[in-house]
């Protein structure tokens, strides 16, 4: 009797471990999950931190207004140290929980690194900030973005440029893919606006000094300068700049949005012109969104924070679309079309991202800082 | 002639800000060479001292005004030398010179994670705004550090030349199992060397996070040009050391400038090695020197 009662209760034991078990695999199944293969520490830390906050904002609307539980949003987050190697790790990390789809994987080099293996394992990735011209083509169907690439904003410069009739320019940048992509974007497309690109410059990690570029440049006489590079290393050329008494217009990207370039640059921020691919700075959304950012975390979004919320909402869309469906969700995110705070989002056949009108942006004072407004043509 | 004309204006601006930089070369390079004649090893946990200036400077500037400041920092760098030398090198240094080489690099290492686990691996930066002046195009700190470096060239010649503890510091240097025989405080005066050392450092920490910020790393890019300043000026001529220094620092200049930033870091190495293998003890005296 006694090992009958032993035996039914060691066969019951075992189901309630199975069943728990199976409730816990579906629960995973139901469970929409995210990768997002960001840095938290380097040179680019604060451009992780804010698109994490934007994701973040964006995972918490999601599963506040859910119409079925299941649909629950997870998002995971790593930490690449935007070194490409770590990223692909992280990828297969990643992989290895099950999850197949990525909502951002942070530099175009590390996004060129991961592209094999995100093919050879069938997985989505959809990016907020890589600009690389050829990633898209590379990506043969499963990479996707929601920012122009560096052609696009290349081209918003150089016009822009054209407008103040800017005739020779210089170009300072990053001796990275980001970089060398914008630069050699702007040398390409340069002569179409009438713009003679005089100098090109690169900058190494955390170069010591910008003396020798500013005095280079100075004798040059550019026009303008297109600053290609990070935030930290422009505002710290931009000071050497004025030390030196460089008179020329700067132009830069939406890097240049956050604290870094008016930390490192102070007073010599005034006036740098910026181009970012927002294209409604007055639209009620972008205002809503602002102030439950503000709210949430205590400062101003950037176009990074902006980004990171748009692109867990359009990837949400198309996995809850697609049925989690890998294959399936390649071909929705072709048909996709929605408004997003930053803009239009909508993708042509190849699954380019279709840009829209980036709003030009200039550093002024306000208060005891500098910030970029916009400037209404 | 209108493009030599920009030509040379453009070189001297380029000697100019060289020199400048070269001061600063000078600075952390000559900490690096009283270390090396004390202990005859190259101690690469020099640099750091940099980076904890600099740390300090950007924590007391959020507590103080900025003249409290530095000298807040220069005493925690001074300290942060002295301490080191204390706890860590005095205990090996009868285990050789490759065990006190060892424990500089690791040590090195262990202070900037520790720096990275504090402070996380992004820049910081200090809230102070400088403005060059209008005629000579200098920040005012960078005016200060050419007579400071002149000013404590001169005072450490006359500390080595007149002053008891000097005279007996070289003594240590010349030979240091005598100095120990005759009873000298060795590990005293070795501690003197180090806080003058971490002092110098100091002075650089400063100075590079008021321009360019700070991050943990920020002395290890030093290493290597200061270094090739105390091979190449000859580790035992402190004035040859300042010398090739600043030339050192209007080379890469000068090199950024008609090169790429790239090139500039291997055209003042190729120097060292083309250098080395020509004068393998430096181009200047070889006995302990300041002038």
């Amino acid at each position: 009797m006694k090992k009958n009662i032993l035996f039914f209760s060691i066969i019951g034991l075992a189901l309630i471990i199975i069943w728990g078990l199976y409730y816990n695999t579906q629960k995973k199944i139901t469970e929409i999950s995210m990768a997002s293969l960001l840095p938290f520490d380097g040179k680019v830390a604060d451009m992780g931190e804010m698109m994490k906050n934007g994701q973040t904002l964006a995972l918490e609307e999601i599963n506040a207004n859910l119409k079925n539980p299941k649909d629950s949003l997870k998002l995971y987050f790593f930490n690449t140290s935007h070194k490409k190697d770590v990223a692909l790790d992280k990828m297969k990390e990643a992989y290895g929980r099950g999850i197949r789809f990525f909502v951002e994987i942070f530099g175009s080099d590390q996004v060129d690194h991961c592209i094999p293996y995100a093919l050879q394992k069938d997985l989505f990735l959809l990016s907020g900030v890589d600009t690389k011209p050829d990633l898209v083509e590379k990506g043969k169907g499963c990479f996707f973005r929601i920012m122009p690439n560096d052609a696009a904003a290349s081209n918003i410069i150089l016009n822009w440029a054209k407008d103040l009739s800017i005739k020779k320019a210089a170009i300072l940048y990053a001796n990275d893919d980001w970089g060398r992509g914008l630069k050699d974007a702007a040398v390409k497309m340069a002569q179409k606006y009438n713009i003679e690109i005089i100098d090109t410059r690169d900058v190494i990690t955390n170069q010591p000094s910008f003396s020798a570029l500013a005095t280079l440049l100075k004798v040059s006489n550019p026009d303008a300068v297109f600053l290609f590079v990070y935030a930290d290393d422009g505002g710290r050329f931009l000071k050497e700049a004025q030390r030196q008494k460089l008179v020329a217009k700067f132009f830069a990207t939406e890097n240049f949005t956050g604290e870094k370039l008016v930390n490192n640059a102070k007073d010599a921020a005034d006036g740098v012109m910026i181009v970012i691919p927002l294209n409604n700075q007055n639209s009620i959304n972008l205002s809503n969104f602002t102030q439950k950012y503000i709210k949430r975390f205590n400062q101003q979004p950037t176009v990074f924070s902006i980004k990171g919320y748009d692109a867990v909402k359009v990837l949400y869309d198309v996995i809850l679309n697609s049925g989690q469906d890998v294959n399936k969700a390649k071909k929705i995110i072709k048909e996709y079309k929605s408004i997003g705070i930053s803009s239009e989002i909508s993708f042509d056949k190849s699954g380019e991202f279709i840009p829209n009108t980036y709003d030009r942006m200039r550093f002024s004072k306000e208060g005891n800082t500098y910030v970029p407004k916009p400037i209404r043509n | 002639m209108y493009q030599n004309q920009f030509v040379t204006k453009m070189n001297i601006e380029l000697v100019k800000f060289g020199f400048n930089y070269g001061i600063l070369l000078a600075l952390i390079s000559l900490g690096f060479a009283l270390i090396y004649n004390v202990l005859k090893i190259v101690d690469f946990s020099h640099t750091d001292r940099i980076t904890v200036a600099g740390y300090s400077f950007y924590i007391s500037t959020g507590y103080f005004n900025i003249y409290l400041s530095i000298i807040i920092s220069l005493i925690v760098a001074s300290l942060f030398a002295i301490l080191t030398e204390r706890i860590i090198y005095s205990t090996l240094r009868t285990k050789g010179s490759s065990a006190l080489m060892l424990s500089s690099f690791c040590f090195s290492l262990i202070t900037q994670s520790l720096l990275i686990l504090i402070f996380q691996s992004d820049q910081k930066t200090i809230k102070y705004t400088e403005h060059a002046f209008d005629y000579s195009g200098f920040f005012p700190r960078e005016l200060i550090l050419i007579p400071f470096l002149l000013i404590f060239l001169f005072l450490l010649d006359q500390f080595f030349r007149r002053n008891r503890i000097g005279i007996s510091i070289r003594a240590i240097i010349s030979n240091y199992e005598r100095a120990v025989f005759f009873k000298l405080p060795v590990n005293q005066y070795i501690s003197i060397v180090f806080g003058i050392s971490g002092l110098l450092a100091g002075v650089a920490g400063v100075s590079l996070a008021i321009s360019n910020g700070v991050v943990p790393t920020m002395g290890f890019k030093f290493m290597i040009y200061s270094f090739a300043a105390c091979i190449i000026g000859g580790f035992r001529s402190l004035f040859g050391v300042v010398i090739v220094s600043i030339g050192f620092g209007i080379l890469i200049n000068i090199a950024e400038a008609y090169t790429s930033a790239l090139a500039s870091e291997g055209i003042a190495l190729g120097l060292l090695l083309i250098i080395l293998l020509l004068k393998p003890k430096g181009l200047f005296s070889e006995k302990l020197r300041i002038i």
